[in-house]
């Protein structure tokens, strides 16, 4: 028997236009098998990722619902037992995948209405789901690669000059190079650098910035403008809209992890240790996942991509994210000569790197654990 | 208390110490009177001082306790660093980038505790800096570095429990990069 009560959906991460387009979609295209519904009134809900905080709302709302939800993002995701669509959406999948989102809400709703909930299910979808996004808030990228494998680890790499961050960081060279600020044009507002402070100005909202940086750009339509003083004093004064401060090399490690999505600098070697000539500064910087833990193994000694996986037993994600924006603001850098140095007479690194014992890692661990759970951490 | 269940917080007179540890601890943080442990007493022959010092405590999971000791400023009592640190799981320098020579002051400090800085683990937070931005985190890079130290160095605000936490995190995975939480 054919279901004709819509399935209530609420929309979240979603432009005006976005919303407006999937509501023609339901009622005209859909025949009203879906409606679009508050949150308070949803059965299930429909997030977009790739929006600026999206990743944030949608832990918050995983935490607030059972819903099933149905993810949008731009980039491949292993969803596992959740509803995933890749973008460019093709319509005739968002439909038929909502089907399977209806079909699953609507047997749900029959087997509680009989009385049999089968929670056991039920909480094992949300657990592998939990683990599936525990490392994904800032990276897109979370299916995890053969690396063994030539042809499928060519997904791990990106082009940075094709990004946004490519575009900084020839700015950014351009302005020492000719030892004046700059200029970018070509966005809503343009953005300024200024050297002498080397700090960042724009007035480009953050969801914006978000969106630029992570998909490839249009290179032609940026230019880099060296400006004087003198300008930069006068736009600063006299501003458009007012525009936002913020440290050069925070913000390109920002655009760096947002760009990344998880994903190495083309022709990075997994084999070659990599040095950490010293901390960053975490406090000011977007902070990636397993990022002090990376910086902590790397400081004790050089280690491969390669290695550091296998010791810190973490997603490729976090490291190759943490890898590509520290490597990019030139603190973090391909040691070759360390590889030489160490040769296989060198311990292991799991073992070269334990050298706490058993009761006070325990120790550690639950103060860890403890700092972790904090709320503004 | 168990010998690896404290934490030192140190730095010169308003650096943010006290505040550091409110950030952190799970009860109201207080000023406590300490005095000098037996065995210290016979070492530096001091007998009947005490001193004043910030504590807080954070309670673990497992009932488990981690005491938050902040020492008195550089001026006063030295002394009793060394006998507070024994058997701490690491030191939290803070410096206040506002005074007027916080480089001489880290360097103070790290003399000070360079015996413990080399039996755990050291983390440098920097605070301040939004009132006096020079020197700037390269150039404290630079002066660790003389010192023969590449701790996590970080720009804090004391009173921003994500600053103090992250601090303290990167001092744990210093002592131990495999933990996992």
């Amino acid at each position: 028997m054919i279901d004709d009560t819509p399935l209530r959906v609420a929309l979240f991460g979603m432009s005006k236009q976005a919303s407006a387009q999937l509501e023609i979609l339901f009622r005209d295209f859909a025949h009203s098998r879906f409606s679009i519904n508050s949150e308070k009134e949803a059965e299930a809900a429909i997030i977009d990722l790739d929006g600026f905080g999206a990743m944030e709302l949608w832990h918050k709302l995983r935490s607030q619902h059972t819903w099933p939800m149905l993810l949008l993002s731009l980039y491949a995701r292993d969803c596992d037992t959740a509803f995933f669509v890749q973008k460019p959406i093709d319509t005739s999948t968002l439909l038929a995948t909502l089907e399977k989102l209806k079909t699953q809400v609507r047997e749900h709703q029959s087997t509680a209405h009989k009385n049999i909930p089968d929670k056991r299910h039920l909480s094992h979808t949300m657990t592998r789901a939990s683990a599936v996004y525990e490392d994904a808030s800032l990276c897109h990228q979370v299916k995890e690669i053969n690396l063994n494998d030539t042809k499928a680890r060519q997904q791990i790499y990106y082009v940075p000059d094709e990004y946004l961050q490519g575009i900084l960081q020839q700015a950014w060279h351009s302005a020492k190079r000719e030892n004046s600020s700059v200029r970018l044009d070509g966005f809503k507002y343009p953005l300024l650098i200024n050297l002498e402070r080397r700090q960042i100005l724009y007035a480009v909202p953050e969801n914006e910035i978000h969106s630029f940086a992570i998909m490839p750009v249009n290179k032609s339509r940026i230019k880099i403008v060296p400006i004087s003083t003198l300008e930069l004093q006068q736009r600063i004064q006299n501003p458009v809209v007012p525009f936002r401060y913020e440290n050069f090399e925070a913000f390109l490690w920002r655009i760096t992890v947002w760009s990344a999505h998880g994903r190495l600098p083309e022709h990075t070697d997994l084999d070659v240790p990599i040095a950490l000539l010293y901390w960053p500064n975490f406090t000011r910087l977007l902070l990636t996942p397993h990022a002090l833990q990376i910086a902590a193994l790397w400081r004790k000694r050089p280690y491969s991509l390669r290695e550091t996986l296998n010791i810190l037993q973490i997603s490729q994600c976090a490291v190759f994210g943490f890898y590509s924006a520290a490597y990019t603001l030139g603190q973090a850098l391909p040691d070759p000569q360390y590889c030489r140095q160490f040769t296989s007479s060198t311990p292991a690194p799991a073992a070269a790197s334990n050298p706490v014992a058993t009761t006070a890692r325990s120790l550690l661990q639950r103060l860890l654990g403890h700092l972790q759970k904090g709320k503004n951490t | 208390m168990s010998a690896h269940s404290k934490i030192i917080f140190t730095g010169p007179t308003g650096a943010g110490k006290t505040t550091a540890i409110q950030s952190l601890s799970d009860i109201p943080p207080v000023k406590t009177e300490a005095s000098p442990t037996e065995e210290g007493v016979t070492r530096y022959g001091k007998r009947g001082i005490t001193v004043a010092l910030d504590y807080g405590r954070m309670h673990l999971e497992n009932g488990e306790k981690v005491h938050l000791y902040g020492t008195p400023g550089q001026e006063r009592f030295d002394f009793m660093w060394e006998i507070l640190s024994e058997g701490a799981l690491g030191l939290i320098i803070l410096i206040d980038n506002a005074r007027p020579q916080p480089l001489e002051d880290l360097s103070f400090f790290l003399k000070a505790f360079d015996k413990m800085i080399h039996n755990t683990a050291l983390a440098v937070g920097i605070t301040r800096m939004d009132l006096k931005t020079e020197p700037d985190i390269l150039i404290y890079r630079q002066k660790l570095k003389i010192h023969g130290f590449n701790p996590p160095l970080f720009e804090v605000d004391a009173r921003v429990r994500r600053d103090m936490s992250l601090l303290l995190q990167a001092l744990l995975y210093s002592l131990d990069p495999e933990l996992q939480a």
